[in-house]
């Protein structure tokens, strides 16, 4: 409930891309979001420094 | 029952306990505005915390002072090793005067010691006058909450108890029209009493008086007219000064429910005339718990429940999920130090979030003490098996590399060939309410090993587009 | 033969923590102070359901007071505030303070109050049944207006205590928010608390 509470939230505040360094802590909520299919993607936010890299 | 299962029911109710949680979050709110307005905030939490340190370093002499003090001023002072003596002095008191009904202000220690049970068996009606304790003990529940004893229940149905009990309209749920059935009601009690018993929130040594502080006033009725006044506190309530108070009574109520101070903060010294006053002091497991420089520090507790406003457990699950007199996080510091077998699954109702530690006004460092008492239980072989075996296979796991790697390879396999249901079944636990993660292509382990091999590496190599690429459609799928 | 006292000492003195340092906490220290703290005492009594009313003296308290309809329509009084309103009956003739319990309005005096949180100093010496400040239905409570203190350190650097059975402090009427958190004035004590602030006190 806790991690549902918490999507909630992304949700209300509009959360594109949900992001953090803890990766049990992003799967804990990526597993939900992708079982409720809402439309956040998740990134590890060494993914999105990757991505930044490859814009350049 | 554990935490986790209590829990699982209250949460069932998903409108129930989002409903609990954002009242709770109210309070917190509250005690952040309060906190902020001022500016000493944190020199206040230091101070407090200190003059608990000093004074836990030393008790016995403070506690000789307070004794002393306390007699010079007329109380007469009794001291309880358990809940069960403290129970038998407050009997025996209440016989010798002959009383039949007492009345008795909100009091976290003589639910702890179990008190009203133990007197009613002996004939005497106790009556809880806290309208939040009086609720729940019309209800013949437990306060589910230090602070806010009937945090859990709606209007509704303290209206419906109300109707049953007090005779108020049926359907009538009104919270100024169900308040003023309860002071009708217990005024009639506070007048009829034979004796009164407090709590105590804080007493001073260097005058053998204290402090108690409600804002209903109840303490102070409950007390100011019968000729008998019992105060029952644990050892550890005591401050040196009577200026350590000034500190005290800025943080407690800012804490506990936002408000600058409590309506009343009564200071007693010594009995009424022609009345008498005794002072029960008792230890509970609470000297074995100062032997533990671990634990010790969750003595510098007052009651102010603001750890428990803030856990994110607490506020989804209830505090009758702890089945213990102190709920929420400390109370799953204090209850499995003395009952470690009965509520092993405590510490575990906690993210190490560290909120709690955030907003305490004593500064316990109480996430950290959490995380000890996994240990503590542990060392008890008090863990689950569930858990342990769990924690053991992984452990297992993660030191051998060749494990490691055979089970991430099988587990890769595994996640993209198996069928939905030989995935998400009752022996997945975890997946009962998530998706596993995609299986990504190879492993980090290969990927690095390919990376190696690649002629340019360097992390600046912006130019090395393909490299980017590659990771990136890699990272696409571990997200 | 051992005692439980003796126990429990003997207990806590096996293990003592380490030594640790009693903070200083000087009265006028780094504490919280206010530009006019009677309107800061004003402003917070406010916002925890009582009034506070400036007035230059005990006359124009007494006429204040006699605009309150709760006061006019009061059948029993009492006022320990000599010029402050008038008595209906004599609380210190009374010995049993169950005699008390039909007071509809109590008029009491307060020593000192304390900005930050409205709180006001009473003492058990001022009335001869400490239940005067709990049980009667409205309060009004007569106290300097010079004497406003800034923060409970203050406060605390100013008083003796345990020189009296009963004292407190007092921060407005009686409340309960234990009903869904819904805040209520006027749980078992007072159900309002006037506050004169009294110029020539």
């Amino acid at each position: 409930m806790m991690g549902e509470d918490r999507i909630q939230d992304h949700l209300t505040a509009g959360t594109q891309v949900l992001t953090a360094g803890d990766m049990s802590c992003l799967m804990h909520l990526e597993g939900i979001i992708r079982r409720k299919k809402h439309d956040i993607k998740v990134m590890h936010l060494a993914e999105i420094m990757v991505a930044g890299l490859t814009a350049d | 029952m554990s935490h986790p299962s209590l829990a699982g029911a209250f949460t069932a109710n998903r409108d129930r306990a989002h409903w609990h949680d954002r009242a709770l979050w109210f309070v917190r709110e509250k005690r952040d505005r309060m906190a902020s307005s001022v500016p000493e905030w944190e020199d206040l939490r230091q101070h407090a915390s200190a003059i608990k340190m000093h004074t836990m370093s030393q008790l016995p002499h403070y506690l000789e002072q307070f004794e002393k003090n306390a007699i010079a001023a007329g109380a007469q002072v009794h001291w309880a090793i358990d809940g069960d003596e403290h129970n038998r002095i407050v009997h025996e008191i209440l016989q010798r005067h002959g009383v039949r009904k007492l009345v008795k202000s909100k009091s976290m220690l003589t639910e702890e010691c179990q008190l009203n049970p133990y007197l009613e068996k002996h004939g005497i009606e106790v009556i809880d006058t806290d309208l939040g304790e009086r609720i729940v003990q019309l209800r013949n529940e437990h306060p589910s909450h230090i602070v806010l004893p009937a945090i859990h229940i709606k209007k509704e149905e303290v209206g419906e108890c109300f109707h049953q009990h007090l005779g108020t309209e049926k359907g009538a749920s009104d919270p100024k029209y169900l308040t003023e059935a309860a002071r009708q009601h217990l005024r009639e009690r506070f007048c009829s009493a034979d004796a009164g018993i407090t709590g105590v929130n804080f007493a001073i040594a260097e005058t053998g008086g204290f402090v108690v502080c409600t804002n209903e006033g109840n303490a102070d009725l409950g007390v100011s007219l019968p000729k008998i006044h019992i105060a029952c506190m644990g050892i550890e309530k005591l401050v040196p000064r009577a200026s350590d108070l000034a500190v005290f009574l800025r943080l407690l109520a800012r804490s506990a429910t936002g408000q600058p101070i409590t309506t009343y903060s009564s200071h007693f010294h010594g009995p009424r005339q022609g009345c008498e006053l005794h002072i029960v002091l008792v230890d509970n497991g609470r000297s074995e718990i100062l032997k533990s420089s671990e634990f010790r520090r969750s003595l510098n507790c007052i009651r102010c429940g603001a750890c428990m406003n803030t856990c994110p457990v607490f506020r989804r699950s209830g505090g009758h999920s702890y089945e213990s007199t102190i709920p929420g996080p400390i109370g799953s510091i204090l209850t499995p130090l003395r009952t470690p077998e009965a509520h092993s699954s405590l510490p575990f109702a906690c993210s190490l979030c560290g909120s709690c530690t955030d907003v305490c006004p004593v500064k316990i460092d109480l996430h950290h003490q959490l995380l000890a008492m996994r240990g503590f239980l542990d060392r008890k072989r008090l863990i689950g098996m569930s858990k342990k075996v769990a924690m053991k296979l992984m452990s297992g796991l993660l030191s051998q590399t060749w494990m490691y790697t055979t089970a991430g390879k099988a587990a890769r396999t595994a996640l993209r060939w198996l069928p939905r249901f030989a995935v998400y079944n009752p022996l997945n636990p975890w997946g009962r309410q998530r998706e596993l993660p995609d299986a990504p292509p190879e492993s980090f382990r290969d990927l690095y090993r390919k990376h190696q091999a690649q002629p340019s590496t360097s992390v600046s190599g912006s130019e090395d587009s393909d490299r980017s690429k590659s990771q990136g459609g890699h990272h696409d799928n571990i997200a | 033969m051992t005692t439980s006292r003796d126990t429990i000492f003997a207990n806590l003195r096996t293990a003592l923590p380490e030594s640790a340092p009693l903070p200083d906490l000087p009265p006028t220290g780094p504490w919280q102070t206010f530009d006019d703290p009677l309107a800061r005492f004003s402003e917070v009594l406010e916002s925890v359901g009582g009034l506070c009313v400036r007035v230059p003296s005990l006359e124009a308290a007494d006429q204040q007071l006699n605009q309150i309809p709760e006061w006019q329509q009061a059948v029993v009084r009492v006022s320990v505030v000599d010029g402050v309103g008038d008595s209906t009956i004599d609380p210190d003739a009374i010995s049993d303070p169950h005699d008390l319990e039909s007071v509809d309005f109590a008029v009491l005096s307060g020593h000192f109050g304390v900005a930050e949180n409205a709180a006001i100093w009473v003492t058990d010496d001022t009335v001869r049944h400490r239940v005067l400040y709990f049980l009667p239905q409205r309060l009004a409570m007569v106290i300097p207006s010079r004497q406003i203190v800034h923060n409970m350190h203050e406060a605390y650097g100013r008083l003796k205590i345990g020189q009296h059975a009963f004292a407190g402090f007092i921060s407005g009427p009686s409340k309960t928010a234990d009903i869904e958190q819904s805040l209520v004035i006027g749980a078992h004590g007072a159900r309002a608390l006037t506050v004169f602030a009294v110029d020539s006190l």
